[in-house]
């Protein structure tokens, strides 16, 4: 409108503030988007670069639980089940398959001469491999020759410039017992391939036994031969072995079977973005009403003058719409940059962490200005709507001169909602209480946070007039004839300061709450692991742990009573039908009583029915686990080995 | 006596192209009574007040604070609707009409000068000038922008601001405003409260040249009794009653006037 264009041009403080407000909404959201393409984006294969499909195991258990009921429970696993190695021939003789390798992965911790020891980052472990699934990224020998037997080792040329070790060079295992390792050979994956950073290579024999999983592997590579595409390899795969649970990738989605650890950080990462936005668009939702109530409120004698000299109150209402409208089209393009900006420096700052990896980046598409502004121009005319509605609602006698005195309180319909909205925050308080144990109090605190935020917003007008009382003596004492002015502005334009105190109040309240929860959360997780265990000593390993074979030595020490395996580890159970995973710990077993070493949970310590498998204990809220005298119906998964 | 650095309008628009409705009544209230408020709190702002405003007349009304003479002006605008009562403009009636209707109604059929801030701050002079015709969506001709900004003697200032315009600048756009839809009537409220007495002697005789050139009806509401004897007719009001119509009034019979009422009222 004509209207607007003018004041845009010539008066343009009254719309500042709305401006500022839908900005930074369009920023929040495009930061947002941004997080959440990012997070949505596959990761690229690396190791199993060369590699067109990669077979692994299903990443759910088929269960059936005991009980009347005969159906198969199917439970997702965080990982890919390890495949048979015997499937390694069959899917050789497959036609069109050039060659194939199975991978048995397991991370290492590389200790040098001078004691010192490299796992490499939490994103990026050091991992070794037999030497039979180099030919997966493919690594090439630069120097030196393949490993042979025991005690040879092939260093990625990442890796040897790293630990600064050439051919000839020796090393050991941390965590293992302590056999020299000699480098034989620096092998180079394709420029540009970040396996090359990570791999060490044994000889296949000896990786098959640090892997500890006879007759096993986490997937298999398939290479084709020329003229094989990869979906037509995949399906004469899924053709050649029915029957068999499996997983067939090809294309991006490899990367997932290799790093299936980075795809749920990813995973975790878009739930984080989403969540963010939401909260965002949410609190935005409140402030961009504010500001635009403020500002609607502050022009009602224009709004008069129209109406007066002819404006019907639909025109009043369309024009303060079509002024918000243009405002979030302007906003969201203005706040798209700055909104990009936070995105990567997000994204930077969660793979410094190594929260996500490092290959990760947020990716700026102009095209994300459209739903940064559709969702500014949304958010201005949902917060606009009410405000547009009063000014149409102006009584053009107003124009006269006469005070348009403001109402002092608002609304019944303003009470119920925030009274409603308080209940429903109590209530989620209550509940959260009752569910002392479980993981699911951080959720609950979070929705009982918004709501207590929807009730603050709904109620602040009420509660103006009694922080004013509480701060008069205090601002007439120290702000002299300002803070008495202010003190009076206060008392009889509460409303219109209840629009502003919204504004600042929702985000730094949010804030707050956010700060307090991860600093509870915090000081609980270090309470919790300094109790967990009663060991007079803890001896542990950097990456992968110790050896089983560490645990006779350690006992053999002269003063050494006790000694127990701990590993954390997830165990899937079903209960009333239903799949759940909770946190776990395996011990060994062994001659000293296991449940006297430590004591993080009142768990009665069932005898393991065979002396291989591991006892699991559960925490406190899923007693019955280790009660169960049969072998229990949880999967022995992946995420449950033994590292 | 016109002030010299005003210039001084020298084109005389066209004669008013829309027809009118019948009757020689321009307004015409009939037993109009507007209360604020319910029960004891109850105000009564106007007591049961009847008047005939004819077409081409100047008529001011004129009373203390409080008096009930913005009330008036409201009821006989369509700005606000009397709690009984009858109020015609132009012969039709603007009881049960709604806000939407009262709405358009004001913008064809009256034109409206306030105290002060009577201009969309946003918008030059030429745009306030046209903005009932754009309300309307009607088309609007520049050439009869410029003849009434010539009338009015703001033809130099058409592309300004408001807020870099003198008060009695801004109070000549308004009246242009005013005039730029051949209303009914022009309803002026203290159009010249915020004015120096020079310079609202100017906006006045404006007025005056509205009535007599251009056929104008026109009615002010005044507490100064220098505006209202430019009137051709002053309806006087005290405490919500018209006590008193003096027709060709003499600014100091209408001052001592105005003392008697503020005596009353003190005692």
């Amino acid at each position: 409108m004509r209207q607007l264009y003018a004041t845009l041009r010539h008066r343009p403080a009254p719309l500042a503030g709305i401006l500022v407000g839908l900005t930074l909404t369009a920023m929040f959201i495009t930061w947002a988007i941004s997080l959440g393409e990012a997070a949505g984006r596959s990761l690229p294969a690396q190791f199993l670069a060369n590699a067109p499909v990669v077979v692994t195991g299903t990443a759910t258990v088929p269960v059936i639980p005991g009980g009347p009921s005969a159906t198969t429970l199917t439970v997702p696993l965080d990982g890919y089940r390890r495949l048979p190695l015997s499937l390694l021939t069959r899917l050789t003789a497959i036609p069109g398959v050039k060659d194939a390798a199975a991978d048995q992965a397991v991370p290492v911790a590389l200790e040098l001469p001078d004691r010192r020891i490299v796992t490499g980052t939490s994103a990026a472990p050091v991992t070794g491999y037999g030497w039979q699934s180099a030919i997966l990224t493919p690594f090439r020998l630069q120097a030196g020759h393949a490993p042979a037997g025991p005690g040879q080792i092939v260093l990625s040329a990442g890796v040897a410039a790293a630990v600064g070790l050439r051919v000839g060079g020796q090393l050991t295992l941390a965590g293992q017992p302590r056999t020299p390792f000699t480098v034989t050979g620096i092998a180079a994956a394709p420029s540009g391939n970040l396996a090359g950073n990570w791999a060490v290579f044994f000889s296949p024999r000896q990786a098959a036994a640090l892997y500890g999983h006879p007759g096993q592997a986490d997937l298999i590579g398939v290479l084709a031969r020329p003229g094989t595409s990869a979906a037509v390899l995949a399906a004469r795969i899924r053709a050649a072995v029915p029957g068999q649970q499996l997983s067939v990738f090809t294309g991006s989605k490899r990367g997932t079977a290799e790093n299936p650890a980075a795809a749920a950080d990813l995973s975790s990462f878009s739930d984080l973005a989403l969540g963010s936005g939401v909260i965002n668009v949410y609190i935005s939702l409140f402030v961009a009403g504010s500001t635009v109530a403020l500002s609607v409120a502050e022009r009602t004698r224009t709004w008069a003058l129209l109406r007066a000299i002819g404006a019907t109150p639909g025109q009043v209402r369309r024009a303060v719409m079509a002024e918000l409208a243009v405002l979030g089209a302007l906003a969201g393009p203005v706040g798209y940059l700055p909104g990009i900006w936070l995105a990567s420096l997000t994204v930077r700052g969660f793979a410094s962490h190594q929260f996500v990896p490092a290959s990760i980046r947020s990716w700026a598409s102009p095209i994300e200005i459209l739903p940064s502004a559709a969702a500014a121009i949304v958010i201005a005319e949902i917060a606009g709507f009410l405000a547009a509605h009063r000014a149409s609602r102006v009584r053009p006698a107003v124009a006269l001169g006469e005070a348009a005195v403001e109402r002092r309180y608002p609304g019944p319909l303003r009470l119920i909602l925030g009274a409603a909205a308080l209940v429903v925050g109590v209530n989620l308080i209550l509940s959260s209480l009752r569910q002392s144990g479980s993981n699911s109090e951080i959720p609950l605190a979070n929705e009982a946070l918004l709501a207590f935020l929807v009730a603050a917003a709904f109620l602040t007008p009420y509660l103006i007039g009694p922080a004013e009382r509480v701060l008069r003596v205090p601002l007439r004492v120290l702000g002299g004839v300002a803070g008495r002015l202010a003190s009076a502005e206060l008392q009889v334009r509460s409303r219109r300061m209840a629009a502003a105190a919204v504004a600042i109040a929702l985000p730094v309240a949010y804030l707050g709450a956010i700060i307090v929860i991860d600093a509870t959360t915090a000081q609980t997780a270090a309470t919790q692991s300094s109790q967990r265990l009663a060991a007079a000593g803890i001896a542990s390993a950097p990456g992968p742990g110790l050896a089983p074979s560490v645990l006779p030595a350690i006992r053999r020490q002269p003063g050494v009573s006790a000694a127990v395996g701990l590993a954390p580890s997830t165990v899937y159970l079903v209960q009333d039908s239903y799949p759940l995973s909770t946190t776990a710990e395996a011990v060994t077993p062994g001659p000293s009583p296991p449940c006297s070493a430590s004591r993080s949970a009142p768990v009665t310590c069932g005898t393991s029915a065979r002396a291989t498998s591991p006892s699991v204990r559960a925490p406190p809220g899923v007693a019955h686990v280790s009660a169960r005298p049969s072998p229990p119906t949880w999967p022995t998964a992946p995420s449950t080995r033994l590292r | 006596m016109r002030p010299p650095q005003e210039p001084a309008p020298t084109e005389t628009p066209s004669a008013a192209p829309f027809p009118r409705a019948g009757g020689a009544a321009a307004v015409e209230l009939v037993d109009v009574t507007k209360s604020y408020g319910r029960g004891l709190r109850a105000v009564m702002a106007l007591d049961a007040v009847s008047a005939v405003f004819p077409r081409g007349s100047f008529s001011a009304v004129m009373g203390l604070s409080g008096s009930g003479k913005s009330t008036l002006l409201q009821m006989a605008a369509g700005l606000d609707s009397p709690t009984s009562g009858t109020v015609r403009l132009g012969g039709s009636d603007l009881s049960g009409l709604s806000r939407r209707r009262l709405s358009v109604l004001r913008r064809r059929r009256v034109g409206f000068v306030f105290q002060d801030l009577n201009l969309m701050p946003s918008l030059s002079v030429a745009e306030n000038i046209a903005l009932p015709l754009r309300l309307d969506r009607k088309p609007v001709d520049k050439s009869r922008i410029r003849e009434l900004a010539g009338l009015v003697g703001i033809a130099d200032q058409l592309r300004r601001l408001p807020h870099t315009l003198s008060g009695g600048q801004q109070q000549r756009v308004a009246i242009a405003r005013a005039l730029v839809t051949h209303p009914e009537v022009v309803f002026a409220d203290e159009p010249t409260a915020a004015l120096d007495p020079y310079t609202s002697e100017a906006v006045v005789a404006l007025l005056r040249r509205a009535v007599d050139e251009l056929d104008q009806t026109v009615m002010v509401v005044t507490h100064e009794s220098e505006v209202a004897a430019s009137a051709d007719r002053v309806l006087v009001l005290d405490r919500g009653r018209l006590v008193d119509v003096v027709s060709s009034p003499a600014a100091e019979e209408l001052s001592m006037t105005m003392q008697r009422l503020g005596e009353q009222g003190e005692r």
